[in-house]
């Protein structure tokens, strides 16, 4: 997969879990900050999470569940990939 | 002693089932309340649970066998290897468990038995039955408790035309959680104002400290509920009879819902957690909740609970108590900076003016 693809599924995700919560989208820039931007929640931020690692295979550390490794979905892909 | 698991009687009208599914296997564990069959007829389905907890021995039938309600379905045991009674003994397999009268039945409930643990001297259990029953084994009656079983009510009876469906174990679980609250607990609420802002600061100041991914303002007023228990360790137990239990451990009751599900996850022995453990803890409870992975004793042993509804907006609710606690702290959504903190309190152990002393101690964070 690649990172434009990983980039259009996980946005796939932000805007499912984004509508569950009743927020209206745009676009959503691959640089905008998920929870400061309003996208999402703690709750939603941890389902997203959980949905990440499930797509990967993997099990993340509370160490690893920053604003530097998960706060963007570019943050997001740059994180997985550099596993 | 092997006990007889009997064919229940899924419709009014219908004497004779369909067995369609064996789920326990021969020498299986099994817990009380699981579903270890079930059974349906043309209109219904129905679930046939384990009366107690015990081994499954052997299923008498075969999926596909019409069954006479009543009638013995299964055999369990207390070990794997104990052997079935006889067959063709009718009193152990064919007859109809007889029901017992209405008193007879209050008896039964108050020695702690089951029906088909009296043999019936007539058509219907007796409380002749019963009083011979308990004095030939010298049964005393059981003390008081706060067993988190759900009493016998009135059978459901209907003349409404519908589908019957066993409940889920999630489904169950609740219906154990709201019947202790309604019928063993005597729950009072109470609620407070607060200032949202000085405790979204607080966590805020928290969050950048540690490098979090979330704000863990949730998680945090949780950890406050934990170190309130140093204040009054009554706030920490349950009352058994005319006996007040004061828990050594904080296990601290934190709600999840992950889609349909509201799981009550459980954080053990959180007093010993410093409060960034506390934090990392419970998000891999949450985790594990949104998994749909938790461990059993991940969702039981509460003996104090917290729980929020803010991210749906709810500005006000009252929570049920989980089984056997005292306090369930409500948190949620502030409104202009304005939030509403309620606690729904056991009234057995704790007074109002308790519990509006928790969520006083609750409303500020600790350093403000």
């Amino acid at each position: 997969m690649t990172d434009s693809e990983l980039k259009d599924k996980i946005r796939g995700k932000v805007v499912d879990l984004a509508r569950a919560r009743g927020v209206k989208l745009g676009n959503i820039p691959n640089d905008a900050l998920l929870i400061d931007a309003g996208y999402l929640d703690s709750a939603s931020v941890i389902e997203l999470v959980v949905w990440i690692e499930g797509l990967f295979d993997t099990e993340l550390d509370f160490d690893q569940l920053t604003r530097e490794n998960f706060g963007s979905i570019d943050h997001i892909v740059e994180f997985m990939k550099s596993r | 002693m092997p006990f007889p698991l009997r064919t229940p009687r899924v419709n009014n009208n219908d004497d004779v089932v369909r067995l369609s599914a064996v789920f326990a296997k021969p020498g299986a564990y099994i817990k009380e309340g699981e579903v270890v069959a079930e059974v349906e007829t043309d209109k219904a389905t129905f679930g046939v649970e384990a009366t107690k907890a015990g081994y499954f021995l052997k299923c008498l039938h075969d999926v596909g066998d019409k069954i006479d309600v009543g009638s013995v379905l299964a055999w369990m045991g207390a070990t794997a290897d104990e052997a079935i009674p006889d067959s063709n003994t009718p009193s152990a397999t064919s007859q109809p468990r007889a029901e017992p009268t209405l008193k007879a039945a209050l008896l039964l409930r108050r020695y702690g038995l089951k029906a088909d643990d009296v043999p019936a001297s007539g058509d219907r259990l007796s409380v002749g039955d019963v009083e011979s029953y308990v004095a030939t084994h010298k049964i005393k009656p059981r003390k008081a408790s706060t067993t988190t079983t759900v009493p016998a009510i009135e059978a459901f009876s209907s003349d409404i035309d519908a589908k019957r469906e066993a409940l889920s174990a999630i489904e169950r679980g609740m219906l154990r959680t709201v019947s202790w609250h309604s019928r063993v607990a005597v729950p009072g609420y109470v609620e407070v104002a607060y200032d949202a802002n000085a405790w979204d600061s607080y966590a805020t100041t928290f969050q950048k400290e540690h490098k979090l991914l979330l704000n863990p303002v949730l998680s945090l007023m949780a950890y406050r509920l934990v170190a309130l228990i140093e204040s009054n360790p009554k706030y920490n137990g349950t009352v058994d009879g005319d006996e007040k239990i004061l828990y050594q451990p904080v296990n601290i009751g934190f709600t999840v819902q992950s889609g349909e599900n509201l799981y009550l996850t459980v954080l053990a022995n959180a007093q010993q957690l410093s409060a960034n453990e506390f934090v990392s803890r419970l998000l891999e409870l949450q985790k594990a909740a949104m998994k749909n992975k938790l461990t059993p004793a991940q969702t039981s042993g509460a003996t104090i609970g917290f729980t929020s509804m803010a991210r749906w907006g709810v500005v006000r609710h009252q929570p049920v108590l989980a089984p056997n606690t005292s306090l369930m702290v409500a948190h949620s959504s502030p409104v202009n900076g304005q939030g509403a903190l309620g606690a729904t309190y056991d009234h057995r152990l704790l007074s109002g003016a308790d519990a509006v002393a928790a969520l006083n101690f609750l409303k500020s964070p600790p350093e403000a």
